[in-house]
């Protein structure tokens, strides 16, 4: 006898599981191992119909995630059943796997025409409209349920307009004046903000315009006639609006007109500006203008002779709300001539828009000895400078295609110079200052900034600097090493633990009272290495003496039982055991590996 | 429903060498309110709100929904300041509180509930707080900020967010269901980190996704984590109640608990039942996190559950919700305990408003606290007949009963019921189309249904993720009706402070 078809052999298996085992979940977890067989889906004939009978609604998830458009003539005679059934959650589930937009206009079509009642009809087109259809109704379609119900159906067709950009294009002409003519205002309005063309949607706004109606009405009348799609809209009309309404028109511009092209927001500026509005007009820059123009517009108002109180005004005026994505980048220039204006009022302002170093800027702080302002741009510096380092210094496994770059580094030199310059200086006047300040720079630094730090601490002067001097100053400020432990960034964060690995009394007094940060640490998702970083300061610290000990051990026996991939190695719960026993003992423990 | 936010300003957080400054927008279309204090404990407030607000922008199923999410919102109450959001997806419920003495309040306060502007830019400027920079927080007092922060053309700005009608359902939802009151247990941050570590240090090959938290009596409580079934134990944990298990879905979502666990005293985590939604209070210094998630993903709270089912059914008048109201708004935070005496009702009747109170979003019950505080959601008081369309299932069960297919075979009294809850069991033969179901009802003291077991098709499919059936409800009405038939029995009602363990 010959060995058995492994399809046979595969399609009994499933049978007899799906209809002789008394446990669905038992059912369920054997077909999920079944599923990764190679001829499994080749099988859904015989599967898909036999978990339809044994429980629909409990394999409902297995079914949908197992049939695809491979198996169109399984789904399609299932849809049939569940359809007969009121499985709707099913049916609406494998629905989108079998249809396409023509199909499914086609079976609209059907179900216009048939004889069921409006109520099974209109199921059933609820049924057919599932999450994510983009579908759009045609106009013979349309036409064909407007006419079987126009009450009944208006809802299902205004949600299901859409205008094509493909192909051939209707503006349902038919319809609309269908629509019309029943008065049907709820729909002529859907069909007009859907298929009006630009010159419609112009004499339209021209037309309430000249009933000269009352700003909320107008703006109630330009809601209902938003148009779907405005990215290439000529917006004449609306300027006009804005040169009759002003700012009582925004609310509208601001909920329904996100996103304008350059000659859309020319428009309306321009009728912001005929108007007078400076308020308006700013808030349409926002919305329209890009940096180039902002830096412009910030010259100009320089130039302009207003007094300090004048010109912070026009400055609040000119400042955006938010600066996603940097989009509002100040120039050097400008933010030179901003702080040599008004250097106290206008810090503020520069942290949120200067985006790149200005050496230039930094030799006028200093010549102010404004240390805010310098530890501001010493991040800037940091960050800046990064690229640099990446340039000058790349990494020994690419030296194959990229070479040390000497211009780059003595490029690096040279712009750091400053910054180093001052560092020194702080620390030469107060070591206790400079910590202050250093913590301060390294605060400017976001969560999410992320560094090759081990390549930075080695070749980028300034964090060099920060990271690796002075740690006996940075161990006896207990604000300095906060500062770095509660950062929200895992390098400023590693850059403390590695002041505290020296041990010492300073750095087991710092261990203690940041306690919580260094719990943080080790519960948290941080590498393991970094881990090992706050167990060797802790283990440290606790050896110190038995008041360092009874805080600290109870933080270590913790992170002890936090298991996973980032939890403690097995190498440290030796470690820890080897601690907490010299910690008892008095003897001296070996340092932590 | 459209709900119209108007700021007078951004929120802003600014951050100086010495200072920072964290002034809440404050909707200018609700009531004014008004706090000013300095924080002790800046960084905890900085990781709890960043927290906050991955809940508000979390979407395990749309990743650009949250752009029309509302606005989180603030109540000031004379104890305590919390904040409260709902994710896109209509999954989770996030509020963070923290009693007054958590700041050293300045000047003027004014009790009540706005909505705030909570952005993204909001959130990288909160990176700056630290504990060594004097912090102050304000709600509704502007003064702080620079005059040239922010102000974009003019600083008032306008928003309408059209909220659909199922997350609105379902934000009532889960306030409704803080007020059934779950079993809590406490466990240790470090526990809860090697449960989540679990799942996500590695892909499941296969479902089932859930947890099992097993609860034996004499032993500490564990969760097995599905599918490979491995066993976290809570340590220092003990359960004397009675043996079961409570299996639960959705846990993918307690990823949002990552930035909250490690700065964690301890977590009291809540369960509902079965399928239903569970709850993870962190306690992180003086402030609360919680977390609310419901039964999984797809069970969303406002087509899946309906915890309106599972609510207390003594019956309850306008006037009487009315008098309930007025207390809370007199007293802001009382217990039920407290309205009852305040008002002279019946503790069921009280019971049954809060509920109702809740569900229409006036109220939110501290489930720890085991108090009932006046909050109001929304400017307007909702139209709930609308949101809440009713259980056709409950008309069905009432026909059952008005046409007498419910017969009660047994009723166990509480002090004789074996598992040792307090709670009157009931099984029942309920005939529905022809064919008879055998129904199982416990209700507790207060008239709740706590269990239910059915032999229906719809009971067997979903069993009460998705509320009682028709049978269960009608059993539980049949049984009410021959309880209140009954003479009284003297048993004590549910207190505020054992009730739900």
């Amino acid at each position: 006898m010959g060995k058995a078809d492994p399809i046979t052999e595969l399609s009994t298996q499933i049978l007899k599981l799906i209809r002789e085992t008394e446990g669905r979940g038992d059912v369920l977890r054997a077909l999920a191992e079944l599923a990764t067989q190679p001829n499994f889906s080749r099988l859904a004939n015989i599967w898909a119909p036999a978990l339809y009978e044994r429980d629909a609604v409990f394999f409902e998830s297995f079914l949908v995630r197992h049939l695809d458009w491979g198996q169109q003539q399984v789904i399609e005679r299932l849809l049939a059943r569940a359809e007969a059934d009121g499985c709707d959650s099913l049916f609406q589930a494998l629905y989108p796997k079998t249809t396409s937009e023509d199909a499914w206009n086609n079976e609209i079509r059907q179900l216009a025409a048939s004889p069921a009642p409006d109520g099974e009809v209109l199921a059933a087109l609820q049924r057919r409209t599932f999450r994510g259809i983009w579908f759009g109704l045609e106009e013979e379609t349309a036409l064909a349920l407007y006419q079987r119900g126009a009450s009944q159906f208006s809802p299902f067709i205004m949600e299901r307009l859409r205008k094509r950009w493909w192909g051939r294009q209707s503006n349902f002409a038919t319809l609309r004046r269908r629509a019309a003519e029943r008065n049907d205002t709820p729909l002529v309005l859907a069909l007009f903000r859907t298929f009006a063309t630009s010159k419609e949607w112009n004499d339209e706004i021209r037309r309430l315009l000249a009933q000269s109606l009352p700003a909320a009405g107008f703006v109630a009348a330009l809601r209902e006639r938003h148009p779907a799609q405005t990215w290439e809209l000529d917006l004449a009309a609306l300027g006009d609006a804005i040169e009759q309404y002003g700012m009582e028109i925004w609310p509208y511009i601001e909920e329904s007109l996100q996103w304008l092209n350059h000659q859309q927001g020319k428009v309306l500026l321009e009728a912001a500006h005929t108007r007078r509005d400076d308020v308006l007009y700013w808030r349409l820059f926002f919305r329209v203008g890009h940096a180039e123009l902002w830096n412009n517009e910030l010259r100009n108002l320089l130039q302009q002779p207003l007094d300090n109180a004048a010109l912070l005004q026009a400055l609040a005026l000119r400042t955006p709300i938010e600066n996603t994505w940097n989009r509002w980048r100040l120039h050097g220039d400008v933010a030179r001539a901003l702080y040599k204006r008004m250097p106290g009022e206008t810090k503020p302002f520069l942290e949120q828009f200067l985006i790149g170093y200005d050496e230039q800027l930094f030799a006028m702080a200093t010549a102010r000895n404004d240390d805010e302002l310098l530890d501001f741009l010493s991040y800037l510096a940091l960050r800046e400078l990064s690229s640099l380092v990446w340039r000058a210094y790349p990494p020994e496994s690419e030296h194959r295609w990229r070479k040390p770059d000497p211009k780059a580094q003595q490029e690096l030199v040279q712009r750091s110079a400053p910054v180093l310059a001052r560092f020194e200086r702080l620390h030469a006047a107060s070591p206790a200052r400079y910590v202050c300040h250093a913590a301060n720079v390294l605060s400017f630094v976001a969560a999410f900034e992320v560094w090759d730090y081990w390549r930075d601490r080695r070749h980028h002067p300034v964090f060099a600097y920060l990271a690796t001097q002075h740690h006996a100053d940075w161990l006896a400020s207990s604000e300095a090493i906060r500062e770095l432990l509660e950062s929200p960034n895992i390098f400023v964060q590693i850059t403390g633990l590695e002041m505290l690995q020296g041990g010492g009394p300073a750095a087991a007094q710092r261990v203690v009272e940041n306690l919580p940060y260094m719990r943080a640490l080790l519960r948290g998702r941080a590498r393991i290495k970094t881990k090992e970083l706050v167990l060797q300061a802790l283990s440290q610290a606790a050896l110190h003496g038995p008041t360092y000990a009874a805080a600290v051990m109870p933080v270590l026996e913790e992170a002890m039982d936090v298991r996973g991939r980032r939890g403690v190695s097995e190498k440290a719960m030796v470690q820890f055991v080897r601690t907490r026993r010299a910690q008892r003992t008095g003897a001296e423990a070996a340092p932590w590996k | 429903m459209e709900v119209s936010l108007a700021y007078n300003q951004r929120t802003a957080c600014t951050t100086t060498l010495h200072e920072s400054a964290l002034d809440f927008a404050a909707n200018l279309r609700r009531p004014p309110v008004r706090f000013s204090g300095q924080v002790k404990e800046p960084v905890l407030l900085r990781q709890l709100m960043v927290a906050m607000h991955e809940v508000v922008i979390s979407d395990y199923t749309d990743p650009w929904r949250w752009m029309w999410v509302l606005d989180p919102v603030i109540t000031v109450h004379p104890d305590e300041i919390f904040f409260e959001c709902f994710s896109g997806d209509e999954s989770v419920y996030a509020r963070l509180s923290a009693p007054l003495d958590a700041f050293e309040p300045e000047g003027l306060v004014q009790y009540g509930t706005t909505n705030i502007d909570f952005t993204w830019a909001l959130r990288s400027s909160l990176q700056r707080m630290r504990s060594s920079r004097r912090t102050t927080f304000a709600v509704g007092a502007s003064g702080f900020g620079v005059a040239t922060s922010g102000s974009g053309g003019g600083s008032h700005f306008e928003r309408k967010v059209t909220l659909p009608e199922t997350w609105l359902k379902g934000f009532l939802q889960v306030q409704s269901a803080l007020a059934l009151r779950p079993f809590t247990f406490d466990v240790r941050p470090a526990d809860l980190l090697t449960m989540l570590a679990v799942f996500q240090d590695q892909k499941p090959p296969r479902p089932p996704h859930g947890l099992r938290y097993e609860l034996r009596p004499g032993e500490p409580m564990r969760v097995l984590v599905e599918p490979w079934d491995t066993p976290v134990v809570f340590k220092d944990s003990s359960y004397e109640g009675y043996e079961r298990t409570v299996r639960v879905w959705g846990r993918k979502r307690l990823d949002l608990l990552r930035g909250v666990l490690p700065y964690a005293d301890r977590v009291t985590v809540g369960l509902f039942g079965r399928g239903l939604p569970h709850m993870y209070s962190c306690h992180c210094g003086p402030f609360r996190f919680t977390l609310v998630l419901s039964g999984w993903t797809k069970n969303d709270w406002a087509t899946g559950s309906a915890f309106d089912q599972l609510a207390p059914r003594s019956p309850v008048s306008a006037e009487e919700m009315a008098t309930v109201y007025a207390c809370l708004v007199r007293r802001l935070v009382a217990t039920r305990r407290e309205i009852a005496s305040d008002t002279g009702l019946p503790a069921g009747t009280v019971e049954h408003a809060l509920f109702k109170l809740c569900r229409a979003g006036r109220v939110i019950a501290d489930v720890e606290a085991r108090r009932y505080r006046l909050r109001e959601l929304f400017a307007e008081p909702l139209n709930l007949d609308t949101i809440f369309v009713p259980d056709p299932r409950t008309a069905v069960a009432r026909q059952l009963v008005e046409d007498g297919q419910i017969q009660i075979l047994q009723i166990t009294p509480p002090e004789k019921n074996e598992t040792g809850r307090r709670e009157t069991r009931a099984t029942a033969l309920v005939t529905h189309n022809g064919v008879t179901h055998e129904a199982l009802v416990a209700i507790d003291l207060d008239g709740r249904l706590r269990f239910g077991r059915c032999t229906c098709p719809a009971f067997r499919n979903n069993l009460m993720s998705r509320g009682p059936c028709e049978h269960l409800q009608a059993a539980h009405m049949q049984l009410e009706r021959q309880l209140a038939a009954e003479p009284p029995v003297a048993a004590s009602s549910a207190d505020d402070e054992g009730a739900g363990r």
